[in-house]
């Protein structure tokens, strides 16, 4: 059985190989990008279950992305990764589109959480629809 | 006996017309100058006391005056024959007198005029010294109050009758005064501009206040006191104090906001690596308490940055010596 592909698009090289080494640990496939741009790119070569991006970075920023991504696959979920102040974050969010947040420095566990959230809400869907 | 009769006669007799002509002319004389004597004392009284010049005049018309009754005098001494050479002169002097008298008026109708210009930019200056929205203080020679303006009785507390004639250091802190008084005697023109300085109000308060000050002279070049001109500068203190502590927290908002950016990268990766590692070890593991131990301190510093990322005001606490440093707790949060 494949595994489930997650795009982790984050320009920091901590940041975005600690992800993918930690999806990794989870059974997941990481596909990772260092901006927008590239990760529009892989969305169209790659089946991905769920996008975790940073916002702010170089080329095409988090925001962005998003409301391409929107536009192209409404279904996808993309959990923002913002260094805001929470209030802050959750009504941008909230704007962009976006299914949920973490604010930096977060706690992988709490990502997980996100993630396998986000999945059992999609099963549901899959199920619900099928 | 006839010659004895005709002595006695000429002895006795009469004043011949001329005589009567001659003593005529003395009374009316006498009535024109107590007249003009009355009219010149009468127009002396109108004056009042400010017209020394007007004295002067008096005065000179005064002995005109008596000139003219000794010229009466000597016209009845002289008979009949010098009353007619007499009579032409005091009609003369009469003319004088009257002409005299003319310019007196009109030198009088000058000066009331003159007067009352005076009076009038008396008023306007006076106006305008009262009325300044800055405080106005004059000195004389030792430092004696002689004007005490509205604004200064207002921001300062004393009424001018208090002030009056007392020393200006009761307005300054000590010292300020002959810090002052060095720079109006160093300025080469004895002005001073736009200089910072410390007032006192009657209740002890200390206002800081700006002042612009001149030295002031008499004609020959005598120093005769001071005039100085201060703006009350506690609401533009006030102000400047407020927009520097916004400048402050601007900054400090600012850094915090950099520094938050800046440490949380690391810090997210930091976190996350020791999160990592723990779920990799076993239960077992030698390390597994010091992986919980390091990951403890990093939430540590991971709540710090938070923190100053979401600073709202400037508060400070004491720290070493002197210093301050931002107070963290009081900082963060609603307004």
């Amino acid at each position: 059985m494949a595994k489930e592909k997650i795009l982790i698009v984050d320009d920091d090289d901590g940041v975005r190989e600690m992800l993918a080494e930690f999806f990794d640990v989870l059974g997941f496939q990481a596909v990772v990008a260092c901006n927008g741009e590239e990760a529009l790119a892989l969305l169209e070569k790659h089946e991905v279950s769920i996008v975790i991006s940073d916002i702010k970075m170089p080329v095409m920023d988090g925001i962005e992305m998003l409301k391409r991504i929107k536009k192209e696959r409404a279904d996808l979920d993309v959990i923002l990764i913002t260094g805001y102040e929470p209030d802050y974050s959750r009504n941008l969010v909230k704007e962009a589109g976006a299914s949920d947040y973490v604010c930096k420095p977060f706690n992988i566990d709490v990502i997980e959480r996100k993630v396998r959230s986000l999945m059992e809400k999609r099963n549901e869907r899959g199920t619900n629809a099928g | 006996m006839s010659g004895g009769r005709m002595q006695d006669r000429q002895l006795h007799r009469g004043p011949t017309f001329p005589e009567r002509q001659g003593s005529m002319v003395v009374a009316l004389l006498i009535r024109l100058t107590t007249a003009v004597l009355a009219r010149l004392m009468r127009v002396g009284r109108a004056t009042g006391p400010k017209d020394a010049v007007w004295f002067g005049v008096r005065g000179c018309a005064k002995v005109k005056v008596c000139e003219i009754l000794k010229q009466a005098g000597r016209c009845e001494a002289a008979g009949a024959q010098g009353t007619e050479r007499v009579t032409g002169d005091l009609l003369e002097k009469n003319e004088y007198l009257r002409t005299v008298n003319e310019e007196i008026i009109k030198l009088t109708q000058s000066l009331e005029r003159a007067n009352a210009e005076l009076e009038t930019t008396q008023d306007y200056l006076n106006n305008l010294i009262q009325n300044s929205a800055d405080m106005i203080v004059s000195t004389g020679r030792r430092r004696t109050i002689t004007i005490f303006n509205q604004r200064a009785e207002q921001i300062l507390g004393y009424k001018s009758d208090e002030l009056i004639g007392r020393s200006i250091d009761l307005l300054y802190e000590v010292g300020e005064v002959k810090r002052v008084e060095e720079h109006l005697k160093e300025s080469p023109e004895g002005k001073l501009m736009e200089h910072e300085i410390k007032l006192k109000t009657k209740g002890g308060r200390i206002i800081p206040a700006r002042l612009t000050a001149s030295l002031l002279y008499d004609r020959e070049g005598k120093l005769i006191g001071s005039v100085g001109a201060c703006t009350d500068l506690t609401h533009i203190k006030a102000l400047e104090d407020e927009l520097l502590k916004q400048q402050k927290f601007l900054a400090m908002a600012e850094l915090g906001g950099a520094a938050s950016h800046e440490i949380n990268q690391p810090l997210t990766v930091a976190l996350g690596r020791i999160q990592l590692i723990r779920r990799k070890e076993e239960a077992g593991s030698p390390y597994r308490q010091d992986l919980v131990l390091i990951e403890g301190e990093l939430e540590r510093i991971a709540e710090m940055v938070r923190r100053i990322g979401r600073i709202t005001r400037y508060k400070t606490k004491p720290y070493v010596g002197q210093s301050r440093i931002i107070d963290l707790e009081r900082s963060v949060g609603p307004q």
